[in-house]
């Protein structure tokens, strides 16, 4: 007779582990990277350490995974399906990649080429030549997870002179 | 006067076409925003993943193909599966990218200055997880008027590259994976 609430306690903390590990599987993963920064970086003097760091590659492999927030200007805007935001290093031949993900594609719809803006980002590899038959001649930051923080941008007020363009800011919640 | 004629301007026309085509094979062609899909599929669950910033070189004039794939950049569904991905199998923070160096076994089949699709075969070095091993597989190139596209589909063991699946996820994660590649190319 004491053996059934036994049974019904074993059932009840089944069924709790069952649900616990189904939500755990299915729980989405973030597309983008939000929450508190593991890094704050002035991505300039980012690019110029990494530059010049002969182990560049083992000191990046730190920052693999992990968040950074920085601000910096964009240079061009790349791939059709999701979206990757060259931005500007400050090195010739050193490119910073921040991809985001195809459902941002609408939030990135008003970035153009020269703004400024203020990214979260996962870091996911710092690219280096290998050697001199290397086809990735460039040094190369692949960020990803991007989430647009705050944008700057230009808007050029067609009825004034370039020298009075407006600046508008927009900061994303 | 028409024996100049005759003679000059296929001369002409011959000299342009072989400028043309050395243009087209000297260049490097490359993309920073390819994609790779990684696809596992067993009985009790199939688990996809989509990686768009993989990059790629061609250089048909050395006939070299070159792939680098950020490894944390694979996109899942479950923020579960993702960890344990780069955490436990791939061990991302050690080994953050798969690499690959190979050149076309039929390059001269493919005509790169002229639109086309071509079938190709593709043998190099596939280094995934610090391991490296020889590769043979076959793809398309689409040569478009701007750039190319590369399309292939083949298949890896995981055990080949020491990636261990642990005995209780051997129902949910299969040996054999499926790799999608579909990268646009330009110069």
């Amino acid at each position: 007779m004491q053996k059934k609430p036994i049974y019904l306690s074993i059932l009840f903390f089944f069924l709790i582990c069952l649900s616990v590990g189904y939500f755990l599987w299915h729980e989405p993963a973030e597309v983008k990277s939000g929450g508190k920064p593991d890094y704050e970086k002035n991505m300039l003097d980012w690019v110029k350490s990494l530059d010049a760091d002969s182990h560049a590659n083992q000191t990046f492999l730190a920052f693999i995974g992990k968040s950074v927030r920085f601000s910096a200007v964009v240079t061009e805007i790349k791939g059709d399906s999701s979206i990757t935001l060259q931005l500007e290093s400050g090195k010739e031949g050193f490119l910073v990649d921040a991809n985001f993900d195809v459902s941002m594609k609408k939030e990135l719809g008003a970035v153009l080429a020269g703004d400024s803006v203020t990214l979260q980002c996962e870091c996911n590899s710092l690219n280096l030549p290998q050697n001199t038959d290397d086809l990735f001649s460039e040094k190369v930051m692949k960020l990803g997870r991007c989430n647009l923080l705050k944008l700057s941008t230009t808007v050029p007020d067609l009825s004034k002179s370039h020298e009075h363009d407006t600046i508008s800011v927009k900061s994303i919640p | 006067m028409s024996i100049q004629k005759t003679l000059i301007y296929p001369s002409l026309i011959f000299i342009y076409c072989f400028l043309f085509s050395q243009k087209a094979t000297a260049q490097v062609l490359k993309t920073s925003t390819g994609n790779v899909v990684f696809k596992s599929k067993t009985l009790t669950e199939e688990i996809v993943a989509n990686n768009s910033q993989v990059s790629v070189a061609i250089a048909p004039s050395k006939n070299q193909m070159q792939f680098r794939v950020p490894i944390n950049g694979f996109q899942f569904k479950s923020a579960l599966m993702q960890k344990h991905f780069n955490e436990n199998y791939m061990e991302t923070s050690t080994y953050p990218t798969g690499d690959f160096l190979g050149e076309i076994k039929n390059i001269n089949d493919v005509k790169f200055e002229k639109v086309g699709e071509y079938p190709v075969n593709v043998a190099g070095k596939l280094t995934i997880h610090g391991v490296t091993k020889e590769v043979n597989t076959s793809g398309t190139i689409l040569v478009k008027t701007v750039g190319i596209q590369l399309k292939s589909s083949f298949k890896i063991k995981c055990s080949d590259f020491g990636i261990e699946i642990p005995l209780r996820s051997i129902d949910s994660i299969s040996d054999v994976i499926s790799i999608d590649v579909n990268c646009v190319l330009t110069q």
